[in-house]
């Protein structure tokens, strides 16, 4: 396949991008196939909307966000019921282990609160500032540093092991 | 630096590090398969493209009443068919005549921009035409229009059947069913056709309907 410029553009986006916004929406979904599958839709859909989406000032944060958002109708399609303002990206209680992702881990990720895990994916594996964080996930940036905060204490006290020394 | 850091450091960095053997597996060309359908835009490869009997390229094919077989006849460069139901079945076969197309698919009610272009590299982006603008709508929204405007295909109705060329191969390459009562007011479409030695392919996407780019509309007006 030829690839024009615009495609050309397109592919080296691919190639830096995919494996992080996977990163991120398994850390999110807890679920490898899932994972899989959200952030394939999402670079298609990127690919079909690529004269507008090139553009965009965080393209990674865009196909994280269209990834998610794709799970929430998904969801909302199979189970017919109406997502909570709260809840604004579900949990799909299967967790299908990813290779090399730590069990203990990926389960206490999946015991924050929905956004405490969004923001922790977000600006820890796709590498967001806390600016693009509020932006992606709609909220004000005291609201994103709050939830990393609380996300990494409950994160610390679940996983971590005392550091050495320390009884 | 204090206890704190230590820990946030240290905790961000196992995650990073638990995560970083989760590789996306799904490749470049089937990504860019994906949103080629989602785009509205087919490859058939190699079926018929070169190997078409010439034959009048207005010709308009009347199949709804599901009657004369076309095998051996001469085939049309393209038919533009209105079906029982008001639904608009297109077929193209041979690139040539895109005026008379677009004329065909107006007189039909589908206010269209059309162009073919033979190519040597098949773009995946054919940019608007000069005269067509972008009609401002979302991705999404654009994506869910286009659903109920076109079918990919010919519909399963029985009463079509694909023209034989005497070499065996179909004698269409490109088939769409348009569903005009779909279209707002407003919007038109624009279809581009193209081949190449790989192949053909053809996208179709919303325009704002305009004078100057689909024959209706009012005459666009530049934003200052």
């Amino acid at each position: 396949m030829t690839l024009d410029p615009g495609g050309q553009d397109f592919a080296e986006f691919y190639a830096s991008a995919k494996d992080d916004c996977l990163r991120t929406v398994l850390a999110v979904t807890g679920n490898a196939q899932d994972a899989e599958e959200l952030v394939a839709e999402a670079f298609a859909r990127a690919w079909a909307g690529w004269r507008k989406v090139r553009s965009h000032p965080a393209r990674r944060a865009w196909v994280v966000r269209t990834a998610l958002n794709a799970r929430v109708s998904r969801w909302r399609r199979l189970r017919r019921e109406v997502v909570l303002d709260q809840a604004e990206f579900l949990v799909v209680p299967s967790h299908v282990a990813a290779d090399g992702v730590d069990g203990d881990l990926m389960a206490a990720l999946l015991r924050l609160p929905i956004r405490q895990r969004q923001v922790v994916a977000l600006r820890f594996l796709l590498g967001l500032d806390t600016a693009d964080t509020a932006r992606t996930l709609g909220l004000a940036q005291g609201t994103v540093r709050a939830h990393t905060t609380r996300a990494l204490a409950a994160l610390r006290s679940d996983v971590m092991r005392p550091v050495e020394g320390e009884r | 630096m204090n206890r704190e850091q230590d820990y946030d450091t240290e905790l961000v960095d196992e995650l990073k590090a638990s995560f970083a053997e989760a590789v996306l597996t799904t490749p470049l060309s089937a990504t860019i398969r994906r949103g080629r359908r989602l785009r509205w835009r087919r490859w058939i490869g190699g079926l018929g493209g070169g190997s078409v009997a010439a034959a009048t390229a207005l010709a308009v094919v009347l199949l709804a009443t599901g009657g004369t077989s076309s095998h051996g006849a001469q085939l049309a460069a393209w038919t533009v068919t209105k079906r029982p139901g008001g639904v608009v079945l297109v077929t193209i076969s041979q690139l040539r005549d895109p005026a008379g197309m677009q004329r065909a698919l107006r007189a039909d009610g589908i206010p269209a921009a059309v162009a073919f272009q033979p190519a040597h590299q098949m773009s995946l982006t054919p940019p608007l035409p000069r005269e067509c603008h972008d009609t401002g709508l979302s991705d999404k929204a654009s994506a869910e229009l286009q659903e109920k405007i076109l079918d990919d295909g010919i519909p399963d109705s029985g009463s079509f059947r694909l023209p034989r060329l005497p070499d065996g191969h179909f004698g269409m390459v490109v088939a769409m069913t348009i569903h005009p009562a779909a279209i707002p007011p407003g919007i038109g479409l624009n279809i581009t056709v193209n081949s190449a030695p790989s192949g053909w392919g053809w996208s179709l996407g919303l325009v704002k309907a305009s004078r100057e780019c689909t024959g209706v509309g009012q005459p666009h007006q530049s934003s200052k």
